[in-house]
């Protein structure tokens, strides 16, 4: 991606003002009334992780049996659900840090929203791994804390290594979007008409008055947490690669994993964030600031990691086939033809075929076909999960422990619940917070104007 | 003027702040601040005061925190010598990860609450926000205060400073 | 022990409140009802107690946590196997064999050890039944005592007494002193089982001796009275020890897969139709003629490898006719024997030990259907038997039962036939009961009571004598009785003592005596050919439910059946030519039509079965056997007839499916092996396995590294090591459901494959428990270090610390690790918690757990050794599964010591781990399967 986007068209429109950009972003926030559109989406939002409330529920009294899981699949949709949310996560940081390093200021407009979009995926994705454990209450377990018999976490379990990742990957993603959202926090007070508004925002902004000192700490402090954040994304997706590559289970001992599986999150973040951005730069009336130009830009990063991903699916079967190893070989073949076979396909044609739409300039600019992309890639790396997670173990080693995983009605109710949890934190985003950086907007619009002149 | 906080100036285009400061400057203003919608580049190096403490003092946090992370595995490893799976007791490696966490999660929140003292964060009161103008400091207007402790400050009339810096408005903040 | 005089006149056997189950009996009044029953079924079989023994004065014989072991007999188609009983605190928990016992040598089978299971059954009939309604003991024997009245006058015409056929001396005599009592009363014996005896003889073999076999349909490894003795025998025949083995060569010819069969060197599959031919083709074989054109390929090389290998010299050879072969071929088997002159040598015959024959019988259940057909019976007493639901369809014993006027019943459970009569009467277990009985061999064993009835029963001696109108007197008298008037009185209470010890009457097992030589050159009788059927029924017990008397044991039930690894359910098994031909698949529910009588069953497909012929298990499709097994699959026996006969089967697929429940769902190795054979002729070109190098420091050895050998060349798959292992670890049962998601708890498993071409398949078995890897990859990626490793080589579960992520049973390639998905455990106030083993944690909801090599056995033998200060001895210790299997195939000891038994097997150039490309370094290897082929 080179420094400016090579196309003449403006990553702003040029008619924007400080103010008009401080207005379109906050005012649909300050006032009312909020469109229909969103409270529908909001209560459908909000049944649906009630449901998964109730999922949960059942789940603390019956135990993980409730699930479809068994000997030899003991792990199902919860760890499928854990990497597809986690991956979808990768976004977020990606953008808002790897393309501000990279000086991509196209980022500008979108890294607000994808950040939060970064820690409600993370929050649904931390979910899992508490909630399969067969006695959750003990989940603290896996933390190093002073026990009175002197028990440790066994450091050399991937699983330990997921627990640091995922704390580490949730906080600083929330201070780092925390530490952005400050000036923008300050205009929120400064705009807000209730007293309720100007009190929340008010504390929420810690005084930020935009001393030019507090920007100068605050400009520095934020490149350096870019600069943590960007080695911790690739970490974090590394470490879950890990949790597969570490064990001997042919279709998961591969050490491919942790660069695969770093792609396809990226490959899958974005995705998210397009199938999320389109409807609401629509809804907020934004295709000013979030413009064709950043769509493309995003179908470019997932045709590339695309491409990624499918070099990892080449060498998966090429290493399988090469290593001569019988098992490896089994492996492979047994999710091209055996049981599971729909999955491998189906993921493949999402994965592999259809971000090839993307070489087009004229399919990559219709928001109809960026938007059907988009679906179709998030269900493609859901089943890629699926299809390494469950085929890997319904036929290991000794034939006669084989076995089939059928999903269950809890495991569909569960998976679908997160999505619903996801969605309301996002309507409660885009309703309470400026889902666009201002202040960033501002300093972006200044030079356009000066470029202009 | 002791009940003052200062005579603070508007400007409606960051270039005219700018210069606004260079001015001041010029003139001998020591006590000066500027409020900004977004960081207008050069600005705060015209102003005195020294470099951020923030950078280096991420990367003392972060160094101690991954120096705790690996010994702690080391240790743990090491109370209660357990033969797991075979393994070495001080298997270095598998405790690369943990230790790389670490490092970032201590980096990133000293980094943090740093910038808090350093800008004595959390503030929420503070004379400038008397200024009825000031609400757009933090939307479309720049703003130039000298504080009230400025020795040269009342040296010149505050119209003179207005035309002098071509400030749209100019006024005293009450402290 | 007390003199004789101190026995109360009444029987203790129901003291004041032992005899009564208190719905609310807590841990004391448990506690001391146990103790008083200690004390009761006691070493010296001395019943001093009269009432309950307070634990504030300790029954001597008792140290609190430490189990006691009590002689005694488990009935077996009503032969005994010596058994020997572990209590703790005067609870039975476990059933292991009796080595002083020939029939048993220390081995146990499944079946035998699920009996503790139906002790505490909760659905055993508590109470005698009125017309099904609750009445008492009291109530019947005064309107017994009415029938008695009416009866007496006319000596007992119209009395039919029908019964199982027993072994007990002290039963027999009870009902022969019932007979006497009632001279024109007639006594009919049913079983649905086999009989063992031709013309009175009880043919026994000596598979030490034999060089060669022929098994006709199995018949000598699988449900045979002496099974276990022949196990072992086999065993040490097929054991390669040093790089040696002098084998014999077995060949079976069969139906469908029997445990026989699986071991076979070679066996050909012919369903029961083409049988005639092939063994008349034999029999001209023997006799140099040419070989008839009928016979195809390889039912040809089949008959000439078998007779080559009959005439070589030097070779004692053997046939053997499974017992439910058709008296035909079991005469033709007989006589075969006497022409290869192997009678005396590998085959002896003993007067009938079972009262099949008895001169006293009056026949079988359809001679009673019969007499009762003709009006004749006024009066019957079904005693243990179950007709109702065991007897042929056209017999129609119900229909006939319901035209007698006065019946009774006595039986463990309120069955079927409870429900068809007017009086039922609820029979003690036999851990609750005196009496004696015999094995195969004749050898005698004191049926000795662990404990007191828990509810209020009774034994079938105490029952006889009660119909007899005698004076009561407790079971424990009875038996004695009748010993005493064997041995005569000279220190009979010395010889008591020490039978009740051992657990054999010593000198006591009925000589071998064999029939009538025929004249040597009488051929082999020539067996008239079967018409070519289509399709043949094959009725057969079922492995573990019999017919259909052990359906209420969840042991049992949701044991994997040899073969198919069905569980819970039965099934029409059929082979998969013949399923591809009716486009049936397993678990295609179709109507089976033989003879006119009709049932809907489940098919499904075993490799290596015979075309031709469809195999159907009774025990299925019970409708009174309990919450357990009620309803469960299909009842074969409506398909059986008087004459046994079942010809003429139509199968109709009827479009519908059924799921069935197997633990296994891959029957092929797939390439990977994970049973390797090897030809004995290759057995010198073996070479031990060499072990892979490894990146991790070697770790430095304890005094103690246990380890495990398992051989599957005597492996015979018979699973008694899986009911072990659920007795002694306190394994729960799941259930249908929980077993169709793959949740099935066995910790040691019983895998089958099958290999070869069609035709010429091979069937291997392979117990697989945990491998306990030296580089364990469970271990490596548990969190929080539950399952870690000691210093003897364990791969330790700790159960406390799981939270359950299941990551390790991902990473164990074995997949023995087993998760508690739900809680398993029995109710909190369930009686079956009285079989726990106490000293084995009952695992709660979301832990892991496997197999510890009894662990709790490991260090019970520590403590003593510690105690006596000395190290532990080679042997001292042995793994529930170990101490079960017959066939000694399974060897456990510490592998630091090289004189250890299982280091010498793991020396055999034949021994090899599974997966060892893996290089985790299993603890638990295997002997390759040697096969002899001529």
């Amino acid at each position: 991606m080179s420094a400016h986007p090579p196309s003449p068209e403006a990553i702003v429109d040029p008619t924007a003002t400080l103010t008009s950009v401080t207005e379109t972003v906050s005012g649909p926030i300050l006032h009312p009334p909020w469109p229909r559109l969103w409270l529908a989406g909001f209560a459908g939002a909000f049944v649906v992780t009630l449901g998964l409330f109730a999922a949960i529920g059942w789940l603390f009294i019956r135990g993980v049996g409730i699930w479809g899981i068994n000997i030899p699949v003991a792990w199902g949709f919860a760890i499928v659900n854990f990497v597809w949310w986690i991956g979808i996560g990768h976004a977020g940081t990606f953008i808002s840090a790897i393309l501000l390093l990279l000086h991509q200021t196209w980022r500008t407009s979108i890294n607000r929203f994808t950040e939060a979009m970064t820690l409600f995926a993370v929050a649904c994705a931390a979910l899992y791994p508490v909630l399969h454990l067969g006695r959750p209450i003990y989940a603290y377990w896996l933390l190093p804390y002073p026990d009175t018999m002197g028990l440790w976490p066994q450091f050399r379990s991937p699983l330990v290594w997921d627990v640091f990742a995922v704390s580490t990957y949730a906080t600083v993603s929330l201070v780092y979007w925390y530490v952005g959202l400050l000036p923008d926090l300050a205009t929120m007070r400064d705009r807000a008409a209730s007293t309720v508004g100007r009190r929340g925002y008010g504390i929420l902004a810690l005084g930020w008055r935009g001393d030019a000192r507090h920007w100068a700490h605050h400009e520095k402090l934020y490149l350096i947490l870019a600069g943590l954040a960007t080695p911790l994304v690739v970490s974090v997706h590394s470490i879950v690669g890990m949790d597969f590559a570490i064990a001997i289970l042919p279709g998961w001992h591969s050490t491919i994993f942790p660069p695969y599986f770093v792609g396809g999150a990226i490959f899958s973040g974005f995705a998210m964030v397009l199938t999320l951005v389109i409807p609401v730069r629509a809804l907020f009336r934004m295709e000013g600031l979030i413009t064709l130009r950043h769509l493309e830009l995003m179908a470019l990063v997932v045709l590339t990691t695309g491409w990624i991903v499918t070099y990892g699916y080449f060498s998966e079967f090429f290493t399988a086939w090469w290593s001569g190893d019988e098992f490896e070989r089994f492996v492979q073949a047994n999710r091209a033809l055996g049981p599971y076979a729909p999955a491998f396909w189906l993921m493949l044609t999402c994965n592999v075929l259809i971000p090839n739409l993307f070489w087009s300039r004229r399919l990559r600019r219709s928001v109809p076909v960026l938007f059907g992309v988009a679906i179709l890639v998030n269900v493609g790396m859901w089943l890629e999960r699926f299809v390494i997670v469950v085929t890997s173990l319904h036929r290991d080693f000794v034939p006669s422990s084989w076995g089939m995983y059928i999903p269950t009605f809890w495991d569909w109710s569960t998976f679908i619940g997160t999505i619903g949890f996801f969605l309301a934190l996002l309507f409660l985003f885009l309703r309470l917070l400026p889902a666009i950086s201002m202040s960033e907007m501002r300093g972006l619009v200044i030079k356009a104007k000066e470029s202009g002149e | 003027m002791k009940t003052a906080y200062g005579v603070m100036a508007e400007f409606s285009a960051p270039e005219r702040l700018a210069a606004a400061v260079a001015s001041a400057r010029r003139m001998g203003y020591t006590r000066i601040e500027t409020y900004l919608p977004y960081p207008v580049p050069g600005v705060a190096q015209l102003l005195p005061g020294r470099p951020s403490p923030v950078p280096l003092a991420m990367l003392l946090g972060g160094l101690l925190s991954g120096l705790g992370a690996f010994f702690l595995q080391v240790y743990a490893a090491r109370d209660y010598p357990l033969d797991v799976g075979g393994r070495p007791l001080n298997s270095w490696p598998a405790f690369v990860p943990i230790t790389f966490e670490l490092t970032v999660l201590g980096a990133a929140l000293t980094g943090v609450v740093t910038f808090f003292i350093v800008a004595r964060f959390p503030r929420l009161e503070h004379p400038v926000f008397n200024d009825e103008r000031f609400h757009r400091a933090s939307q479309d207007r720049f703003f130039l205060c000298v504080r009230s402790d400025d020795p040269r400050l009342g040296s010149t009339s505050l119209e003179e400073l207005r035309s002098e810096w071509g400030a749209d408005s100019i006024a005293e903040v009450p402290a | 022990m007390p003199p004789l005089t101190s026995l109360p006149a009444r029987s203790p056997e129901f003291a004041e409140g032992a005899d009564v189950w208190p719905p609310d009996l807590d841990r004391r009044g448990f506690l001391g009802l146990m103790g008083a029953s200690l004390a009761l079924g006691g070493l010296a079989g001395c019943r001093a107690a009269k009432t309950l023994v307070p634990y504030t004065h300790q029954p001597d014989s008792v140290v609190p946590g430490l189990p006691s072991f009590y002689a005694s007999a488990c009935p077996c188609e009503g032969f005994a196997r010596g058994i020997l009983v572990e209590a703790h605190e005067g609870r039975p928990t476990k059933i292991e064999g009796n080595p002083r016992h020939a029939e048993s040598g220390g081995a146990a089978d499944a079946v035998t050890q699920a009996a503790i299971l139906a002790l505490y059954d909760p659905d055993r009939s508590q109470a005698p039944l009125h017309q099904g309604r609750p009445a008492s003991w009291p109530e019947f024997e005064s309107a017994w005592r009415e029938e008695d009245r009416r009866l007496a006058p006319v000596g007992g015409a119209g009395l039919a007494l029908l019964t199982e056929p027993t072994t007990s001396p002290t039963v027999r005599a009870g009902l022969h002193r019932l007979l006497d009592r009632f001279p024109r009363a007639r006594w009919f014996q049913h079983t649905a089982l086999a009989r063992y005896d031709a013309e009175g003889f009880q043919p026994d073999y000596d598979l030490a001796e034999a060089d060669v076999i022929l098994a006709i349909e199995g018949g000598f490894l699988d449900r045979h009275p002496a099974a276990l003795r022949y196990t072992r025998a086999f065993a040490g025949r097929r054991r390669v020890e040093k790089g040696a083995v002098r084998a014999n060569r077995l060949y079976a010819l069969e139906s469908a897969w029997s445990l026989a069969g699986a071991m076979a060197d070679r066996r050909l599959a012919a369903p029961p139709a083409r049988l005639p031919a092939i063994l008349n083709a034999v029999a001209t074989a023997w006799s140099r003629e040419p070989l008839p054109e009928t016979l195809d390929r390889e039912e040809r090389a089949f008959v000439t490898a078998l007779t080559a290998d009959l005439r070589r010299p030097g070779r004692k050879v053997l046939c053997i006719a499974g017992d439910e072969q058709p008296a035909a071929i079991r005469r033709w088997a007989q006589r075969l024997n006497q022409v290869l002159g192997a009678v005396g040598k590998t085959i002896r015959y003993r007067a009938a030990v079972r009262s099949d024959g008895d001169p006293r019988s009056a026949g079988d259940l359809g001679a009673l259907a019969d007499a009762i057909a003709r009006g004749e019976i006024s009066a019957l007493a079904i005693l243990g038997a179950n007709p109702v639901y065991t007897g042929p369809a056209d017999v129609e014993f119900a229909a006939r039962l319901a035209r007698v006027p006065f019946t009774l019943h006595l039986g463990g459970y309120a069955d079927e036939t409870a429900a068809a009569v007017r009086w039922h009467l609820p029979e003690s277990h036999f851990l609750e009961a005196w009496s004696d009985l015999r094995g195969y061999d004749g050898s005698a064993v004191i049926q000795q009571p662990l404990i007191d009835p828990l509810y209020d029963t009774r034994s079938l001696g105490e029952v006889l004598r009660l119909l007899a109108g005698d004076p009561p007197l407790s079971g424990y008298d009875l038996v004695r009785a009748t010993w005493r008037a064997r041995l005569g009185a000279d220190d009979f209470d010395g010889h008591w003592t020490r039978w009740l010890n051992a657990g054999v009457v010593d000198g006591e097992n009925t000589p071998t005596a064999n029939p009538e030589p025929a004249e040597a050159e009488e051929p082999v009788p020539y067996l008239d050919p079967e018409p070519a059927a289509a399709l043949t029924l094959v009725l057969r017990p079922d492995p573990w439910l019999g017919d259909g008397r052990h359906a209420n044991n969840g042991w049992l039930q949701e044991l994997p059946r040899p073969f198919t690894a069905l569980v819970w359910d039965n099934a029409l098994l059929i082979s998969p030519q013949l399923g591809r031909e009716q486009r049936l698949e397993n678990g295609d529910l179709v109507r089976v039509e033989c003879e006119g009588r009709v049932v809907e069953a489940p098919v499904w497909l075993v490799p290596g079965q015979a075309e031709g012929c469809a195999v159907a298990h009774w025990g299925g499709g019970r409708t009174r056997a309990g919450a357990v097994g009620s309803g469960r699959g299909f009842d074969a026996f409506r398909l059986q007839s008087r004459s046994g006969r079942a010809r003429g089967l139509k199968l109709t697929a009827t479009g519908r499916k059924t799921r069935l429940a197997s633990t296994q769902h891959q029957f092929a190795m797939d390439g990977r092996d994970p049973v390797q054979t090897f030809a004995l002729r290759d057995l010198g070109r073996l070479r031990p396995e060499q072990p892979a190098i490894s990146l991790y420091p070697a770790r430095a050895r304890d005094t103690y590294a246990w380890g495990m050998s398992i051989d599957l060349s005597t492996c015979i798959g018979c699973s008694a090591c899986v009911a072990a292992c659920q007795a002694e670890n306190n394994i729960p049962v799941v259930g249908k459901e929980q077993v169709l998601r793959g949740r099935v708890m066995h910790w040691i498993r019983v895998d089958t494959y099958f290999a070869g071409e069609p035709g010429a398949e091979r069937c291997h078995s392979q117990p697989v428990p945990c491998m306990q890897c030296e580089n364990a990859p469970c271990e490596l990626v548990c969190p929080v270090g539950a399952t870690v490793h000691s210093s003897e080589g364990l791969n330790e579960m700790v159960y406390n610390r799981c939270v359950g992520t299941r990551y390790c049973s991902n990473n164990c390639p074995y997949k023995v690790r087993r998760f508690n998905f739900f809680d398993f455990r029995a109710a909190a106030d369930s009686i079956l918690h009285l079989q726990d083993n106490p000293e084995v944690t009952v695992r709660q909801r979301g832990v892991m757990e496997k197999c510890t090599y009894c662990v709790q056995r490991i260090n019970r033998a520590r403590s003593e050794a510690e105690r006596d200060n000395r190290p532990i001895r080679d042997g001292e210790i042995r793994t529930a599964c170990q101490q079960a299997c017959p066939a000694e195939a399974i060897v456990f000891g510490n592998v630091a010591d090289p004189a250890s038994a299982v280091a010498q097997r793991k020396a055999e150039p034949s021994s090899y781990s599974l997966l060892a490309e893996l290089n985790t370094r299993p603890r638990t290897t295997y002997l390759a399967k040697m096969i002899n082929p001529a």
